[in-house]
């Protein structure tokens, strides 16, 4: 099967950083906490953690790098949030290549319908 | 630009292998449908493409306004800014901020919604937007077209239009 067009969207290097980063049960779960919480700090989400406030840092620079973790400085804070787009563009890497099974069907469908709407017109005028 | 600057709900961002002008090209027209905002049309006021100027977000007929807001800032092509109002929604508007930054010709692009009611009705439509709107603009600027699934999605809206709620009739939400 030829790889889909949207393959080229996402690079090997991209990849391999988000799988690494997803690769480690402590990352999963601060990606899990930051969803529940956009906007936290590093802080409040290292209180969730039993280990070294360096040890959480590295973790979201991991994260961080791969795309998955965003901070944004809000007045003298930092703030975390979590970005799902590295994901959903791996989920698209794949499935889109399937797409093309069931794209005539759904675009078949489409055509039966609209011809199926001018001719009830047509038969409305007719009537009229 | 408000003197207090909005706290952020939810970021989304993306790389996109464009050039930063092509990028800003593609969310400020005016001259066709935008693809990564759900294939609606920018209607914008007399004023144009500048603070305090109505936007209005239309299906491609124009029969039906989907989102409405004012502009708040814009800086080509690094920043863009607007309130944001789903017209069949009573939520007060939220603030939309697009920030492009060029990284050796190519485009890092972040989408910032601000402001958000929490629980509100607009927070859970926003939060679920936002991947799209990123990943459909990646994918039209890199490949020229949104992805399929993206596609279906635009042909679905256009079969549905006819029963839009009758609130976001455009002849409501009038831009000037």
């Amino acid at each position: 099967m030829q790889p889909s067009p949207d393959a080229s969207r996402v690079t090997d290097d991209e990849l391999d950083a988000v799988f690494a980063a997803l690769a480690a049960p402590a990352r999963r779960r601060m990606l899990d906490l930051l969803q529940a919480a956009p906007g936290s700090t590093i802080a409040a989400l290292a209180a969730h953690f039993d280990m070294s406030a360096v040890g959480v840092l590295k973790h979201v620079r991991v994260l961080e790098r791969a795309g998955l973790l965003l901070t944004r400085k809000h007045g003298r804070e930092r703030l975390l949030f979590v970005n799902l787009v590295p994901i959903q563009l791996i989920y698209d890497r794949w499935t889109n290549a399937y797409a093309s099974f069931w794209s005539e069907q759904v675009v078949d469908l489409k055509q039966r319908l609209e011809s199926r709407t001018s001719r009830s017109k047509h038969t409305e005028r007719k009537r009229a | 630009m408000p003197d207090v600057p909005a706290k952020p709900t939810n970021v989304f961002r993306v790389f996109i292998r464009a050039s930063i002008h092509d990028v800003w090209k593609e969310i400020t027209r005016t001259d066709a449908p935008i693809a990564c905002f759900f294939n609606n049309r920018m209607h914008l006021g007399r004023a144009g493409l500048q603070p305090g100027s109505t936007i209005a977000m239309r299906t491609v007929s124009g029969k039906f306004t989907g989102v409405v807001g004012e502009i708040l800032e814009v800086v080509p092509p690094t920043r863009f800014s607007h309130t944001f109002k789903f017209t069949n929604m009573d939520d007060p508007p939220c603030v939309v901020t697009y920030e492009l930054r060029d990284v050796s010709g190519q485009t890092e692009f972040t989408l910032i919604i601000s402001d958000v009611l929490q629980g509100s009705k607009t927070q859970k439509q926003m939060t679920q937007g936002g991947t799209l709107i990123v990943n459909t603009l990646k994918s039209v600027m890199e490949t020229g077209r949104p992805s399929f699934g993206t596609r279906m999605l635009f042909v679905l809206f256009k079969l549905l239009e006819p029963i839009s709620p009758a609130k976001c009739r455009s002849e409501r939400w009038p831009v000037n």
